[in-house]
């Protein structure tokens, strides 16, 4: 049986763990419901579980994270917040390494709708702040 | 760059976004254009439905999944100019395929 101390420190550093609701949640590319369609099997192929993959860490905006390492490659970007998408019924995770990589979690079955909502929870796309040359040498 | 151990440019699908914990690009084998498996050490090219595409060594295989060291200089990107209207508000399906036309 766990004592109460030990449950508390794993409770806060869940805490510390679990995205803020405000944290910007950023994709390259045009991220269509296709295009999330096929990134959540190939996740699934690798891990059994359906996922997105995003960037995605409290505090930073889409721009700082476009600059991570990697760098952003895409010529555009799209973005959400963490909150959003909770209000929406999908969870956003960190999943690091690479740094800011996360996670949003998809029902266990998912179904063509799910893509469609969460691409049309995405902005309009923007332009990658970070120069082709900076890229091409990430 | 190293010469290709085998002649041949096998191209797969890739999401740019999947990356490992080695900052290696990941995909699925599902998404090959061609029933050849690419083997350790070969050179493919990963490419999105948006007209990116990159270079990269094939560094790991397990099953279906391949990890892939990209040479970002050999990146490309279409540019392509897109409408607004992302969401597909049509019945899709995600199948191992060519290069897919994008709402333009």
């Amino acid at each position: 049986m766990r004592n109460d101390a030990n449950s508390d420190r794993e409770s806060d550093d869940k805490e510390e763990a679990r995205l803020p609701d405000e944290a910007v949640v950023m994709r390259g590319g045009l991220s269509t419901a296709e295009t999330l369609h096929k990134n959540s099997l190939a996740h699934y192929d690798e891990f059994a579980v359906f996922a997105i993959s995003v960037r995605s860490i409290g505090g930073l905006t889409a721009d700082d994270l476009a600059r991570m390492d990697p760098p952003l490659a895409h010529p555009r970007f799209r973005e959400t917040t963490v909150g959003e998408l909770r209000v929406a019924g999908y969870d956003v995770i960190p999943d690091e390494p690479p740094p800011a990589h996360a996670l949003i979690m998809l029902p266990q079955l998912p179904a063509d709708d799910d893509y469609i909502k969460i691409s049309a929870l995405l902005s309009d796309p923007r332009e990658n702040p970070v120069s082709r040359k900076e890229r091409n040498d990430g | 760059m190293t010469a290709n151990p085998i002649q041949r440019e096998l191209w797969i699908w890739a999401d740019f976004n999947s990356r490992d914990e080695k900052s290696r690009i990941t995909t699925s084998l599902r998404f090959a254009e061609s029933p050849a498996r690419p083997v350790e050490g070969e050179w493919i090219v990963l490419h999105d439905d948006e007209g990116n595409s990159v270079k990269g060594v094939v560094e790991e295989i397990h099953d279906l999944i391949i990890h892939v060291r990209p040479e970002m200089a050999t990146w490309t990107s279409a540019d392509l100019v897109i409408g607004s209207h992302f969401a597909i508000d049509r019945p899709f399906r995600a199948s191992p395929q060519g290069n897919r036309r994008i709402n333009a």
